[in-house]
């Protein structure tokens, strides 16, 4: 019955445009964004190193008007100015192709930086200072590449850099106005047609799970197409990159480098996850407010509760589950940070996901279930035996 | 088996249902007629649990109840409430619409070519909804409850849009479904064509039922002759009539003719035929003259 009735579902998804303009949609935003980022140049390496040669000599020239008259600030000017020898340094190897020496340079930068962080950063500028998260994930980069001897990418567009930028952007608010937007009719629709749809003989969690099948099949099936075939677009212009390069997550309280296939496959499980969790809140919002508008207003409401909450300085741990919706600041760990909470990171979304999945999918349960018993009443036969009881 | 124990229905101040009670079998039809508004679509609606009732039950079987989501899935197997053409979904086929119906209800949908054949449908079910005409659509919704094949059947105006052929060819598809042991309910206007397939006729008012006509059982002949109500006073004047006569809708006067002796009957049918040069009937009073009797103020006649 579930299948014959999915089956259904999924007919009526074909005939109806909505799920197709979505699907198309979702495939067309990674296109487009390709032609976007193409057009645009990123900062090179060398770049990047002038930039900190810059900032390094910008910090050293306000050092030089203050008084180093203790021991830690002369440390750190010390550690600065063998710093700056180095970034040099590595803008020279970079520019000769001596990878393995631009790396071990780079390490060796941050472990100063670090040391600089443990003397407190003494005299240096509070804008001018390195962040320790920067230099941590900067250190799992450099000894990844290290560790699987591979060499260091300049910042470009192709594939493999392409789609971590495009998973990026997707993440977030974006992507949940997508699933709310597909799910917002989840059952609204019946509305519509309430003498054919409403007397089936199938139970409401089966035909809710069927429906959130289909929807999420079609999303993920679009999403995938749409990274593929962007994938694809962007190889055959600007060539694949090494999706063994690596890109740094936050695990565990620490950094860690992960490849960019890994990466992108750890991107593709947190969205489905959340596929499944917004359109199980579609379900619950389409029963509770019969109004496909209300799905998109109040499902967005629900996932800004976060932000607005630290705006006003309120930063309660109880919303925090409410701005997993954004996997890739779960990943990067900047999450964390704006949220101040060390234990947001991919296993915490993860579980929270799945846990708000079933904690909305037993709402809808109960407000079915409740849908058969007058609550009203039984509410007052409790109030009635306990005024008997204290009488 | 179907039994509606003390059901009631009220809107505010308006009461729809009035502990009605009602027991149906299977391998019957159970005519609904009444004007709109007297409760029919509401009754259909409490069958179906579409609507709580205040007070009442309906149990299914003597065995289920609407207690719980599980007990509702277990009704809905044996039930099918008929689908209103306003609600078919346009870019879907009519073959895409017996099929959900089949599947969900059977299991299967082998069986949904005969019924293609048999209302009819061949020349355009493969077509969009949204290319048919209100009879074939129509027709569908009636093959969308053949195709479930369940064995309680709720059909609100089920002929509505219907041709005189298709009215018969769906007639006969009932006869044929009540023979196989279903239970159906029929709300109809076409009150002369329930007498051909229905085996009672429910007349509701002001909430209840006022009365129940067997059409299998209804062995009691009438002289039925028409009369205005000046005719009919003078009649009266003129001769004494008996308690049990019906004067229906001002304009039909129906004398007991079965109950009498063979002299009485003599004696009547001479009394109208002097009074009055026009056709007159003997039969036995129809659903058409029952619901004539029972709401004159505000039937219409279609």
């Amino acid at each position: 019955m579930f299948w014959k009735y999915t089956l259904f579902e999924l007919k009526f998804m074909l005939y109806n445009r909505k799920p197709l303009i979505i699907g198309i949609g979702l495939i067309m935003f990674f296109i487009f964004y390709f032609v976007h980022l193409s057009q645009t140049t990123p900062e090179t390496i060398k770049q990047q190193k002038t930039q900190e040669v810059d900032i390094y000599n910008s910090t050293l020239d306000q050092m030089d008007y203050q008084q180093k008259d203790n021991e830690k600030a002369e440390q750190v000017y010390q550690s600065l100015l063998d710093q700056l020898s180095m970034v040099r340094y590595q803008g020279f190897y970079y520019g000769e192709n001596q990878h393995d020496d631009y790396i071990e340079t780079g390490l060796k930068v941050n472990e100063e930086r670090l040391n600089v962080h443990e003397l407190g950063n003494e005299g240096v500028p509070e804008y001018l200072i390195f962040p320790k998260e920067e230099i941590l994930k900067e250190n799992e980069y450099l000894t990844y590449l290290q560790e699987h001897n591979l060499p260091v990418e300049e910042n470009s567009y192709q594939a493999n850099q392409y789609l971590e930028t495009a998973v990026n952007t997707l993440s977030g608010l974006l992507f949940a106005f997508i699933l709310l937007l597909s799910g917002n009719e989840i059952l609204v629709y019946e509305n519509r047609h309430p003498s054919v749809m409403r007397g089936l003989p199938i139970s409401f969690l089966k035909k809710s799970i069927s429906k959130i099948s289909v929807h999420f099949t079609y999303i993920i099936v679009s999403l995938v197409l749409g990274i593929v075939l962007s994938g694809w677009y962007a190889a055959h212009k600007l060539g694949a990159g090494n999706f063994k390069s690596p890109i740094v997550i936050y695990q565990n309280g620490g950094y860690e480098a992960i490849s960019t296939t890994h990466y992108l496959l750890l991107i593709v499980l947190g969205f489905a996850l959340i596929t499944i969790w917004i359109l199980a809140l579609s379900v619950l919002m389409n029963l509770l407010f019969q109004n496909a508008f209300a799905n998109l207003v109040v499902g967005l409401s629900i996932f800004l509760i976060p932000s607005l909450m630290m705006a006003i300085d309120v930063n309660t741990a109880i919303f925090h589950p409410f701005a997993l919706i954004d996997i890739a600041s779960v990943l990067s760990g900047s999450l964390a940070v704006e949220l101040q909470n060390p234990a947001i990171d991919y296993g915490y979304a993860i579980t929270w996901l799945i846990v708000l999945i079933i904690v909305t999918m037993l709402i809808v349960i109960a407000k079915i279930k409740l849908e058969f018993y007058d609550v009203k009443a039984i509410f007052r036969s409790i109030f009635h035996q306990k005024s008997m009881k204290k009488e | 088996m179907l039994k509606i124990k003390d059901v009631s229905v009220s809107f505010k101040d308006h009461t729809v249902l009035d502990q009605l009670s009602l027991t149906a079998y299977e391998g019957e039809i159970i005519g609904l007629a009444a004007p709109n508004g007297t409760g029919k679509t509401t009754l259909f609606n409490v069958i179906a649990n579409y609507l709580k009732p205040n007070e009442g039950t309906v149990v299914f079987n003597d065995q289920y109840e609407y207690k719980s989501e599980k007990d509702e899935v277990d009704i809905y197997k044996q039930l099918t409430p008929f689908p209103d053409q306003g609600d078919l979904f346009e870019e879907l086929s009519g073959v895409d619409h017996l099929k959900l119906y089949a599947n969900m209800w059977k299991g299967t949908s082998k069986h949904i070519k005969d019924i293609i054949k048999e209302l009819n449908m061949e020349s355009y079910v493969k077509n969009k909804v949204k290319t048919y005409s209100l009879g074939m659509r129509q027709r569908l919704c009636f093959g969308m409850m053949a195709a479930a094949d369940s064995s309680i059947m709720l059909m609100d105006e089920v002929m509505n849009g219907l041709d005189v052929s298709n009215v018969a060819l769906i007639s006969e598809k009932l006869i044929e479904m009540k023979n196989n042991q279903k239970l159906m309910f029929v709300a109809s206007h076409l009150l002369e064509n329930l007498d051909l397939y229905a085996d009672r006729v429910l007349f509701l008012k002001d909430g209840k039922i006022i009365h129940e006509h067997h059409i299998h059982d209804n062995h009691d002949t009438f002289i039925k002759v028409s009369l205005d109500p000046n005719r009919y006073n003078e009649f009266k004047q003129t001769y004494d009539l008996p308690e049990d006569h019906h004067y229906i809708s001002d304009r039909l006067l129906c004398i007991p003719f079965s109950k009498l002796t063979l002299s009485e009957q003599t004696t009547w049918l001479e009394r109208v035929i002097q009074f009055d040069e026009r056709e007159f009937e003997i039969g036995t009073l129809g659903t058409l003259e029952y619901y004539e009797k029972y709401y004159h103020d505000s039937y219409i006649r279609k």
